[in-house]
């Protein structure tokens, strides 16, 4: 040891021993209320956790410098003959030591609690309604993240909030003021990270600015993404360590002994200046652009599906098909209209003249295809009909016998399904080159019915001769160049973030449950399904209307859902966490991963025109400024208000758009977006490149 | 080693709008006690905090053992003992911990000395600081300011808080000790008494300005009380410099003048006045004298 650091060693030592001692009350009151918070029962972590972490931050940052100043120690301790960054040093390392312990305490509580009694929701779930109230969402994160790398982050993010309460500390002239200022600091800090992004040149700094404040335990799981991403995990140390380094060496430079008698005027001031800012981006706010449409049809009858062909619209109708012609985009026309009795239609697609439909015929149950004439615009017709798969009458079995699509195209005198069985899922080829009917010519096994195809946003994107598809975390390609013996060409795992096993572990216990055979056949399905859901995320029960339809959509196994594609991109969207990944698949025999769009979600992925990208939310669309480091920065929503007498008809859960499919229903030709929007078809101006200005 | 332990040169200090030092001078030799008189809000603390960097001066410069405070300050730290006015220490400490603590900031600690002290004060080592009077505590923070070995000792009224038998002892002895050991103490009060007591040098400072600095001796000679007396049909007195203060009534008068010799002689005499007596003053009185000045008037 050299002399120099023998000679700082010393005090250093001291100064540990007294900043502990003086540290001491507080880390054992933080972590007793800490372990207790963590192990009281509570519905919700995200909040919970955020409250231990403020009050943690606050607690050991607020008298690091105020305290002593407040009690006039200040200069005894000053005139050491010891560099003021070491006096500093040690009382910020001894804070952030017992920011770290109440944060272990309080992640001690919740973990013990997950282990010992499961979700701490149960408690208090089962004082009510413990099969409604559930949600073990929270548990099975944190078991995937692991309590070491959540505490890690935890820790990470609240020690920004430290540093500024430590700052704060070093002005101020009492404890309670610097608590105050310090939260108020940070909190003003923190918003105007989202003005930032107007301001700071490369959106890669904003990206990593937001992801780096942001708490993860939120719907979009970011907690994953964060916990497992080397260089998300990195930059937030790397802030974390660098505001704190210069927090100390501003100090060391301007601390002074009195506190500054101007500082609740200059928090003050500062909260003023916020008002006065948030205030007028409220009032000028207009970030969300509503887009008017064209041109609209309004049907008296649920529109399901939608195709263009030439200058008409092929408009898929509950019970028929409707041809529209939008040779003017501002006036669509409908020129003819073929119906088909006893069935129900879900989904449409173009060959040459000829509209193949899949359905439902209810009296049976059963599911087949219809095909319409569509060569005379004026005067369609339906040619034939076929039933698959026909199932027993009344039977509630269907649920499990009927095949589900997720996947209809048709493509140079071929049409293609995706079949989603109770066994497996398949790739069905049918020949349309001849006859009314298709001709059945090929079943491709592309999987075992997996677990992860459990949610009804899953969908076989089919592209001309490519069927592209995710199956748990691999995404695979299908080859359909010949249509007899279509092949798969490729099959890439893509990145995981954390284990999942808690999770599987759920859905396994789930698909057990729902086997044949196990499910009832009355009302009472609804309840018991909710039962055997428990492990799981989300379960909605939904009756549509008069149809007696029940529609599940149970947790999002932490797989991958639907892909978009574009050019020689593919956006696969990730549930866990919740993005988009983003795919070269410029080599289709070799797909990579190479950028993510971070906490978005789009349930019918996105299509792509001119560099803007359209989703459907709900029952609006909106559009999108491509891409650049994980943003969609700017919108617009497509949509239109609809009135009837002088009410507004709004209602989100319209279920229309869904019905049919999970896709956009929404298509883009000619410099126009074409969409079904309830029992409407409506048309909009595609946007340009520049409509999001500069 | 430099002959001057502390040289100031045109010191000002001020807080927003108001002067608390205002071109302040003072040169302090090793090895002397020095006084630092003034009146309470005369700019004595402020002034000390400056030679101590624990405040920035707005102008002027400062030395301190030849080193600059701004710039050294852990070089002075290292060789200054500061007692600040009713120092607060860390009140949860045991005497004997608040002793080790201290003691690990400097190499030349000298552990038996302070012992010593809190031997001779009669401080209780397991005592925690929180449990002392106020007395106590003070000469416990004297232990503390020696217990490096200061070239230079600073001490901030440290006789304000204390009875009159430990006034006498903490004064006297202590820093009778300290100067035989050859260090310099520069000592600050509003106690004239405590000062003439032990100091060699004193120095008077009144609204942030040096009103005059010397040994006693010379601060006493500084200014005299005159008595004079007037012709029955004389005015009063006017125009002599450095008149501090007029008083009684009919043919004599007792005036109280700084820096008093020939010139004030002949402007008194020049007025029909008769100088009867100069007498010398106490040093209380020549604070005093100094300190009216500033007030701004005769009275």
């Amino acid at each position: 040891m050299n002399p120099s650091a023998e000679l700082r060693s010393k005090p250093l030592r001291a100064l540990i021993w007294k900043e502990g001692r003086e540290a001491s009350y507080k880390i054992a009151i933080g972590v007793c209320l800490g372990l207790f918070v963590g192990l009281i029962p509570k519905d919700d972590l995200d909040d919970s956790a955020l409250l231990v972490g403020l009050f943690g931050a606050v607690l050991m940052g607020m008298d690091a410098v105020a305290g002593e100043r407040s009690r006039g120690t200040l200069p005894f301790l000053f005139i050491r003959p010891l560099d003021r960054g070491w006096l500093l040093g040690v009382k910020f390392v001894v804070g952030a030591v017992g920011l770290l312990a109440v944060l272990a305490a309080y992640w001690a509580g919740v973990y013990h609690g997950l282990s010992e009694w499961g979700n701490p929701q149960l408690l208090w779930g089962l004082l009510w309604e413990p099969a409604t109230s559930f949600s073990l969402y929270e548990e099975v994160i944190l078991a995937d993240v692991g309590y070491g790398r959540i505490l890690l982050l935890w820790f990470f993010l609240f020690l920004n909030l430290y540093t500024a309460v430590f700052l704060t500390s070093m002005i101020a002239d009492r404890t309670l003021k610097a608590a105050v200022g310090g939260v108020i600091v940070a909190w003003v800090a923190f918003s105007f990270l989202g003005f930032t992004m107007f301001v700071l040149p490369e959106d890669v700094v904003w990206f990593y600015m937001s992801e780096v404040f942001m708490p993860g335990i939120d719907r979009n799981v970011a907690i994953l993404r964060q916990a497992f991403d080397p260089m998300l995990i990195l930059v937030k140390i790397a802030t974390a360590a660098l505001l704190a380094a210069g927090a100390i060496l501003w100090a060391r430079r301007g601390l002074k002994v009195q506190g500054s008698r101007w500082f609740q005027w200059v928090v003050g001031a500062l909260v003023l200046a916020y008002g006065v800012i948030i205030g007028s981006a409220v009032f000028s706010r207009h970030s969300q652009e509503s887009v008017e449409p064209v041109g609209r049809l309004p049907y008296e009858v649920p529109v399901v599906d939608l195709a263009l062909k030439d200058r008409s619209a092929v408009v898929l109708l509950e019970r028929g098909v409707s041809v529209v012609d939008v040779a003017d985009w501002r006036a669509p026309r409908e020129s003819g209209r073929a119906e088909i009795e006893g069935w129900r239609l879900w989904r449409l697609a173009l060959s040459g003249s000829t509209a193949y439909v899949w359905g439902s015929a209810e009296a049976q149950d059963s599911v087949g295809v219809a095909v319409f004439d569509l060569s005379r615009p004026d005067h369609p017709e339906l040619r034939a009909q076929r039933l698959l798969y026909p199932i027993e009458a009344g039977s509630t079995r269907w649920l499990e016998h009927t095949p589900r699509l997720v996947g209809w195209a048709a493509w140079d005198g071929y049409l293609y399904a995706g079949l989603l069985g109770n066994e497996s899922l398949e790739l069905h080829s049918f020949d349309v080159r001849e006859g009314d009917l298709p001709q059945p010519v090929h079943v491709l096994p592309v999987a075992e019915r997996a677990k992860h195809v459990w949610n009804n946003n899953w969908e076989m994107r089919l592209d001309g001769p490519h069927a592209f598809l995710t199956l748990g975390h691999d995404f695979v390609v299908l080859d359909l160049t010949d249509p007899r013996r279509p092949e798969e060409l490729s099959r890439t795992p893509l990145r995981r973030f954390g284990p999942s096993r808690r999770y599987e572990e759920s859905v396994e216990k789930l698909h057990r449950q729902l086997a044949p055979g196990v499910l009832p056949d009355s009302v009472a399905l609804q309840l018991r399904l909710k039962g055997a859901y428990r492990g799981l995320q989300e379960l909605e029960m939904r009756q549509y209307g008069t149809y007696g339809e029940y529609s599940y959509r149970i947790a999002v196994p932490p797989g991958l859902g639907p892909i978009s594609l574009s050019g020689d991109k593919a956006y696969v969207q990730r549930h866990w966490p919740q993005e988009l990944a983003v795919l070269d698949i410029g080599d289709l025999r070799r797909p990579v991963e190479v950028d993510y769009v971070a906490r978005e979600y789009f349930s019918g992925g996105l299509i792509f025109h001119g560099g803007i990208a359209y989703a459907r939310k709900w029952s609006k669309i909106e559009a999108h400024s491509v891409f650049d480091y994980g943003l969609l920065a700017q919108r617009a929503e497509l949509d239109f208000i609809e009135k009837k007498g002088n009410s507004r008809i709004y209602d989100p859960y319209d279920p229309t758009p869904y019905l049919a499919s999970q896709s956009n229903n929404l298509v883009l030709a000619d410099d126009h977006v074409c969409a079904v929007m309830r029992n409407n078809l409506v048309v909009f101006e595609a946007l340009q490149d520049d409509w999001f200005g500069e | 080693m430099t002959d001057t332990a502390i040289a100031v040169e045109g010191l000002t200090h001020r807080f927003g709008q108001r002067t608390a030092v205002d071109d302040f001078q003072i040169e302090v030799h090793a090895g002397a006690v020095c006084g630092f008189l003034g009146r309470n809000g005369a700019g004595k603390t402020t002034t000390i905090k400056i030679l101590m960097n624990l405040l920035t001066p707005t102008a002027g410069q400062v030395e301190v053992l030849g080193l600059d405070p701004g710039r050294d300050a852990l070089a002075l730290w290292r060789q200054v003992g500061y007692v600040a006015e009713n120092p607060i220490l860390y009140g949860w400490m045991k005497v004997r911990e608040l002793v080790w603590f201290t003691g690990q900031f400097y190499e030349t600690w000298n552990q038996s000395k302070v012992e010593g002290f809190i031997d001779r004060f009669g401080l209780d080592p397991e005592q925690k600081v929180k449990h002392l009077s106020r007395g106590m505590n003070a000469q416990l923070a004297l232990a503390l300011a020696l217990g490096h070995e200061p070239r230079l000792l600073i001490l901030d009224e440290p006789a304000s808080g204390l009875d009159v038998v430990v006034r006498r002892d903490f004064l006297e002895s202590i820093i009778g000790l300290i100067q035989e050991e050859g260090r310099t103490v520069f000592l600050s009060s509003h106690l004239v008494h405590e000062v003439e007591r032990v100091a060699d040098r004193v120095a008077i400072i009144e609204a942030g300005r040096l009103q005059v600095e010397g040994t006693v001796d010379e601060v006493k000679q500084s200014a005299k009380r005159v008595v004079v007396r007037l012709a029955e049909d004389a005015d009063e007195l006017t125009g002599i410099s450095g008149l501090r203060e007029v008083r009684g009534e009919g043919a004599q008068r007792l005036l109280t003048v700084v820096g008093y010799g020939a010139e004030q002689a002949a402007q008194i005499e020049a007025q029909g006045g008769q100088i009867a007596d100069v007498m010398d003053l106490s040093l209380e009185d020549a604070f005093v004298a100094h300190v009216h000045d500033a007030e701004g008037g005769q009275s």
